[in-house]
């Protein structure tokens, strides 16, 4: 399997779901928790920021003399 | 009745062998051009060259036969010991041989469709080599950031599956790879296309390998081995998608996953923006629980502490300290009184000493101690007295108290001499 990229959304949120482990745990101080807090809250914004703001990118492969030339793909 | 002579007639003519087989020959083919005729296959095997022998049989007879390598081609199935089937061909023989032999030029299933058979065969050969193997099966991203796609340029499966992968996830790049997917060469197009992902573009997250609804000829592309073969060697996870719900391909067996329709394959391989975004909004929630409660936590230690008997009277604290002080004051005085007692013992040894030197004795050749009233201090210097000041003398045999008239010498302040006398 893949592994997964670095700032990829997935990396990203799977971080998000630690920063509420860590938390959660209850091992830190009231300062730490609040800035776990505040990184886990920016993140998340972030992340539903990314989601709410993309917009779909469609190309098209086409083989020409063995190469493959990318596309913006026109919907017919 | 003639008598049967051991000896060709006169005039009779003498064949040679290949001349009889090439008659036979010519004779067979000649009389016999094409027949459709149905028997079962048995001996069945095929040579490196290409071509199939086999012998084709019913209950009471049967005959050789031959599948040459460009018939061979044509059929999808492979032929196989026992299988009845129908064949077109004619009746030949082999020249050199004189065996008579039956060119099959066309086969095809009796009991069940060529294609079906195929189907079959190939499913087996497949089955066996493992590649249906769940182990084989290989898990799709939870978050695709490419997704690619093989089917037709034209049609709705590939409008569908920018639409709903658009919808579901427009975080992922869509490249489409659009192939013929019925026809001559369609399965080379699709087995060339998922080859060409894995080698151009290895990052792509997962392949949607497909096409719409159609009869099984029109499906075909999908059972064929070229296809089957380049999506199980696909390093990256394709969900096939052929056809309606109910038609399986020997793509979707090979595939990762198989969608019963291409929109149901775009759904497989992207998750559903709206379940994130409700997923990131539970996270948030949770943080701000989690930070609630661990305020919770330090504010309930904060008014534990705070109805702590300490902190409620805070003079406790002074009642315990000068419990210790008191105890530390008995264990002092204790010991004040010891050393006390020890000092009072050699003061008593120390006076008898010091009984020699007395200074009554001093006293007693006629020296005086002159002590200022009304505090009897030794006076030592003339500097400590002024005039008028009352001063007593102590002599060896009584006292007398006299009045200072006059000073003269010493005029520096007295030194401290200590206490009371």
């Amino acid at each position: 399997m893949k592994n997964i990229k670095k700032d990829s959304f997935e990396e990203r949120l799977k971080k998000l779901e630690e920063l509420v482990v860590d938390l959660e745990s209850g091992e830190h101080g009231l300062e730490q928790s609040l800035e776990t807090f505040e990184k886990g809250v920016a993140l998340a914004k972030d992340l539903s920021r990314q989601l709410e703001e993309a917009k779909a990118k469609v190309e098209v492969l086409i083989k020409d003399q063995g190469k493959l030339l990318k596309k913006a793909w026109e919907d017919s | 009745m003639a008598k049967a002579s051991a000896a060709p007639s006169a005039g009779a003519r003498i064949y040679t062998v290949s001349e009889v087989n090439g008659l036979i020959h010519d004779l067979l083919e000649n009389s016999l051009p094409e027949i459709w005729m149905e028997g079962e296959v048995s001996n069945c095997k095929l040579y490196p060259s290409g071509h199939t022998y086999l012998t084709l049989k019913d209950e009471e007879a049967q005959i050789r036969a031959v599948l040459f390598k460009g018939a061979a081609l044509g059929l999808k199935f492979k032929p196989e010991d026992g299988l009845k089937v129908l064949v077109r061909g004619r009746a030949s023989s082999y020249v050199k041989r004189g065996d008579l032999q039956f060119v099959v030029s066309w086969m095809e299933p009796r009991e069940k469709g060529a294609l079906q058979l195929a189907f079959e065969q190939l499913k087996a050969r497949l089955a066996a080599e493992g590649l249906f193997d769940e182990s084989r099966k290989k898990p799709l991203p939870a978050f695709p950031s490419c997704v690619g796609v093989v089917t037709s340029g034209q049609g709705a499966a590939v409008h569908d599956m920018i639409s709903v992968l658009g919808r579901r996830w427009p975080l992922a790049r869509v490249l489409i790879y659009p192939v013929k997917v019925q026809g001559e060469g369609a399965a080379e197009e699709i087995a060339g296309a998922v080859r060409d992902f894995n080698e151009f573009f290895p990052e792509t997250d997962v392949l949607l390998v497909g096409r719409g609804g159609g009869s099984m000829e029109d499906l075909w592309a999908f059972n064929e081995e070229t296809a089957a073969r380049a999506v199980a060697e696909s390093k990256i996870p394709v969900v096939s998608c052929v056809g309606h719900e109910t038609d399986f391909t020997i793509a979707d067996f090979v595939a990762d996953q198989r969608a019963p329709t291409p929109s149901a394959a775009a759904e497989l391989a992207a998750p559903d923006r709206r379940a994130v975004l409700g997923q990131i909004e539970s996270r948030e929630q949770e943080l701000a629980a989690a930070l609630r409660e661990k305020i919770q936590v330090l504010s309930e230690r904060l008014s534990r502490a705070a109805s702590h008997p300490l902190l409620q009277s805070p003079e406790r604290i002074y009642e315990d300290r000068t419990r210790f002080l008191d105890d530390l004051w008995m264990r002092l005085e204790d010991g004040a009184a010891q050393a006390l007692l020890r000092a009072k013992q050699a003061l008593a040894m120390g006076a008898a000493k010091l009984e020699a030197y007395s200074p009554l004795k001093v006293l007693g050749r006629g020296y005086a101690i002159a002590e200022k009233l009304p505090h009897l201090e030794i006076i030592r210097s003339a500097g400590q007295v002024r005039p008028g000041d009352r001063l007593r003398l102590r002599l060896a045999e009584g006292r007398i108290e006299c009045e200072v008239a006059m000073t003269e010498g010493n005029g520096l302040p007295p030194k401290d001499i200590g206490g009371k006398p």
